[in-house]
């Protein structure tokens, strides 16, 4: 009876186009008050235990770094050096733009952040370029979901928080999924361009250019040092990470490149606290559902449906990419791994599934579908950065999309892809 | 006088929002700094920074919301007529007014004088103070979801934020 009055008030109240985290609200109320003889007061009990946890700190802290970063004008001296780098292969300014989603993944922790920073200056340039508007939009989207699979990464604090999985496990087990994301991209852009006959960069960068460069970005390239090598050698946690970056960012901001100005800051804090306030709510409502859900017994429910349906892991793993494939489609990342993953966490450890594999999948599944409509964020900025319309950025996104859903299955089915690091640090 | 009133409330809300967020990245790194300098965490750091994290967020949440950056599942609503359509949205306003009214007065006046007693571990302040940041925001949040209420009754479409926010 609860189950069915939360699943019809749910679905209903989802449809209804009610804020998430409202209408996950109003189901656990409903919720609550079919169980009866439960005090409603353990409504803003839960919703204050549920984000009151120092891992979430992160979250302000990397959109303010982000922010900071942005409007500090850090990236352009990462922008050269990827150019530097890759630019002189065919199709040369989606491949730098691809290199430097990759490198700034080391820095945010989210995909918006990484889309927003590298494609308000990429999109232009490789319209100026010669690259249709549309095409280097979807290169934009396509590589800035390494955001959160590359380390730091929010979603896999958040899959950490509910779980109890290691952040520094699951940030090593991002690496090598993100690195081959890049490469797929990098794969599909060289084919793309040879077909439309995109450019790659002519002129040499003599000696003295290159080291210029190199110096330049050597402010921005320390950073995924400083944040990454911190949290694997132990110095500070993933949240401390985001912090120490915040401080570095000002500092660069302030005192080196002088590009950051005091009166910029308040608004900046402002938007920081508002990002932050959408997650947490939903935090908060979610804990209560999620208390309500596991007091019916619905992860020991779920677990016995899979069973019956198959005792192979990999069969289990099919089923659970493709819900979270489609759920990935009909909501945000946040909401899905507050919903989904303390039911399907313990049956995924039934299954003997290693808990740091399975936050990878979830991770780099629900990134994917940051890249499909109705709800995909980055697909959004993508086409608000190069003022083009949804559908005209889905048609040259497809073929990274594909490339992206066979990355998600390598990793699923061979397991090293994503524990050899992991493995080898010891997690 | 009172939109005066109102407005000077507001820039109290929003400075005291932006010092909060200040304060809490500085205590985040100060944390480290005691770490490695000082050699000792005090552990207050840790709990300021949290409870100064849900406060600002909590109080913040008013602002995200009537910037329409709350977002909900739209496109299956877009799909009914028009008419149809105001009677959903003025329905969803009234059943999240319910359940904001029920955090409110639950956390108001069952909740926050339970806590009164409890005394948070390192700081020693009752744990009344960042318990408080549930109801008060989910009474400010009341606020605003009256005023969209009114907005859907006139027939106004609120404003949608050009792109979701999201991590």
């Amino acid at each position: 009876m609860v189950l069915q009055t939360v699943t019809g008030l749910f679905v209903l109240t989802m449809l209804s186009g009610m804020p998430i985290s409202f209408a996950i609200g109003v189901t656990a109320l409903g919720g609550i008050l079919v169980m009866q003889g439960i005090p409603l007061v353990v409504i803003p009990q839960k919703m204050f235990i549920g984000t009151d946890a120092f891992p979430l700190l992160a979250i302000p802290l990397f959109v303010l770094g982000g922010d900071l970063m942005l409007k500090g004008e850090i990236t352009s001296g990462l922008l050269r050096f990827a150019d530097l780098v890759v630019g002189r292969i065919r199709g040369g300014l989606a491949h730098a733009t691809i290199f430097s989603c990759m490198i700034f993944a080391g820095i945010t922790g989210s995909a918006v952040a990484d889309a927003s920073a590298i494609g308000s200056v990429m999109i232009p340039s490789m319209h100026r370029a010669g690259y249709p508007k549309n095409y280097a939009a979807a290169v934009t989207a396509a590589a800035s979901i390494m955001g959160p699979i590359i380390p730091p990464s929010l979603v896999m604090v958040f899959f950490s928080l509910v779980t109890g999985a290691s952040v520094g496990g699951l940030f090593m087990g991002g690496v090598v999924p993100g690195v081959l994301i890049a490469g797929s991209l990098m794969t599909i852009n060289y084919v793309n361009s040879r077909r439309h006959g995109y450019q790659r960069r002519e002129n040499r960068y003599s000696w003295r250019e290159t080291i210029t460069i190199c110096r330049d970005s050597v402010l921005v390239l320390l950073m995924p040092l400083i944040i990454v090598g911190g949290i694997l050698g132990g110095i500070f946690t993933a949240t401390e990470a985001a912090g120490v970056g915040v401080t570095y960012a000002l500092l660069v901001g302030f005192f080196i490149l002088r590009t950051l100005k005091l009166r910029d800051l308040p608004e900046m804090l402002m938007n920081t606290a508002k990002v932050t306030s959408v997650v947490l709510l939903l935090l908060a409502t979610t804990n209560v559902l999620s208390w309500i859900v596991t007091m019916e017994n619905v992860p020991q429910l779920t677990l016995a449906f899979f069973t019956r349906i198959s005792k192979d892991p990999r069969v289990f793993l099919l089923l659970v990419n493709a819900l979270f494939l489609f759920t990935g489609c009909i909501i945000d990342t946040a909401p899905a791994i507050f919903l989904l993953v303390p039911i399907f966490a313990p049956v995924a450890k039934g299954y003997g599934i290693d808990l740091i594999h399975f936050g990878i999948i979830v991770t780099v599944n629900l990134c994917i579908g940051l890249l499909t409509p109705p709800v995909g964020s980055c697909i959004f900025i993508g086409s608000s950065l190069a003022k083009i319309s949804i559908e005209e950025l889905l048609r040259p996104l497809w073929p990274f999309l594909i490339a992206e859903v066979a990355i998600l299955f390598l990793i699923t089915y061979y397991t090293p892809t994503v524990m050899f690091l992991p493995r080898l640090l010891g997690y | 006088m009172i939109r005066r009133l109102i407005r000077y409330a507001d820039r109290a809300l929003y400075w005291t929002i932006v010092l909060q967020v200040a304060v809490m990245a500085l205590v985040v790194n100060l944390q480290v700094f005691n770490r490695y300098v000082v050699n000792y965490v005090f552990g207050w750091e840790e709990e300021t920074a949290r409870y100064l994290m849900v406060w600002s967020s909590f109080l913040a949440a008013a602002y995200a919301l009537r910037s329409g950056e709350q977002l909900g599942m739209q496109f299956v609503v877009r799909l009914l007529p028009g008419r149809v359509q105001r009677v959903v949205r003025i329905a969803c306003h009234a059943t999240v007014m319910i359940f904001l009214g029920v955090v409110a007065y639950q956390g108001l006046f069952v909740m926050i004088p339970q806590q009164l007693d409890q005394v948070s571990p390192s700081l020693g302040i009752t744990m009344a103070i960042p318990y408080a940041a549930v109801p008060i925001s989910a009474a400010m949040l009341l606020g605003v979801e009256s005023l969209l209420l009114l907005e859907a009754w006139r027939g106004q479409e609120t404003a949608m934020a050009a792109a979701p926010i999201e991590i």
